[in-house]
């Protein structure tokens, strides 16, 4: 599959808001979403979080349905390319380096809260993260220069 | 009842406790913020019978008690206009632009009926874009259309 990176400041067209924000995902989300995403839904997906990059404040987007979920974010989705798929993107906004931290996939079985599992397992990504524990993020090496992280470093891959 | 048959459960018994003396033991070398959330799992596991809680706290426990390691990279978005995805694109540029005409709405009068920005609606129209559900219930209820006219698959 072809891919381009999505980076800060590029431009597509004239009638297009350029990303404000990077987007960064973790190798264990990346891994969740080829598990329950056919290539089309995951460019879909990945469209939804592009457009996220773009607006001002990711956590309160205008065109998708983001919601707060202790510290992290949520975004929720369905229907057209994902079908019955109900899903939820989890995501951390990391405002020193600019940088929305894809987190987590999920496929909800109902329209229910999410369930504890998952606020705790993404909580703990989102922890590991801003320790530096996934690799050399700006955010992380932030947070280890102020003395905020315990974890072991491991290159990025 | 003979010795026969209570032997294995007591064996049963021996194992569990094994068992739960070594979880108990690697909870006790977590650091403090995942054992913290074990314990909160535990109790979750306790208070709930719903099928899709318990799976998520399980798998929880797994990824704390397995260490799975992780790296970080750039979210990578793929080509444009391409199978599955593009004919959704192409039936959704149709289905907004024709709703719009048939409103005499321009696309800057449907953006402040909709909330949404101007070029959001004209990337859509354009079949540059894949809106997402939630950008699709905005353009019905301003163009007073069931959303349903806008993804076929489109219960709420």
């Amino acid at each position: 599959m072809l891919r381009k990176e999505v980076k800060i400041g590029v431009r597509e067209g004239d009638d297009i808001p350029a990303f404000r924000w990077n987007v960064l995902i973790l190798d264990l989300a990346f891994n969740e979403a080829m598990e329950l995403f056919e290539a089309d839904q995951y460019e879909h997906v990945a469209e939804q979080i592009k457009e996220l990059a773009r607006g001002r404040d990711p956590s309160h987007p205008i065109g998708q349905r983001v919601d707060p979920i202790e510290g992290l974010f949520e975004f929720k989705d369905k229907g057209g390319p994902l079908g019955r798929k109900n899903i939820r993107v989890f995501f951390g906004i990391d405002k020193a380096s600019k940088d929305i931290v894809v987190l987590g996939v999920i496929q909800k079985q109902n329209e229910g809260a999410t369930p504890l599992g998952d606020r705790e397992r993404m909580a703990r990504r989102w922890r590991k993260y801003r320790a530096g524990d996934y690799g050399l993020s700006p955010g992380g090496r932030q947070a280890k220069r102020a003395g905020k992280s315990g974890g072991e470093r491991r290159e990025r891959k | 009842m003979s010795t026969m048959e209570v032997m294995p459960v007591a064996e049963g018994q021996r194992a569990m406790a094994l068992a739960i003396e070594i979880v108990a033991d690697r909870v006790g070398r977590l650091a403090a913020e995942d054992r913290e959330s074990m314990f909160r799992l535990f109790r979750g596991l306790g208070e709930t019978r719903d099928e899709e809680e318990v799976s998520s706290i399980l798998a929880a426990m797994r990824e704390i008690l397995g260490g799975k390691p992780s790296g970080l990279r750039p979210m990578v978005a793929g080509e444009e206009g391409r199978g599955t995805l593009a004919r959704w694109r192409a039936f959704v540029s149709a289905k907004v632009l024709a709703a719009r005409k048939a409103a005499k709405l321009t696309q800057v009068q449907l953006a402040r009926r909709s909330g949404l920005p101007q070029s959001h609606i004209s990337r859509i129209e354009a079949g540059r874009l894949s809106p997402s559900r939630a950008t699709l219930e905005r353009l019905a209820e301003a163009l007073e259309r069931p959303l349903v006219d806008f993804d076929p698959s489109g219960e709420r």
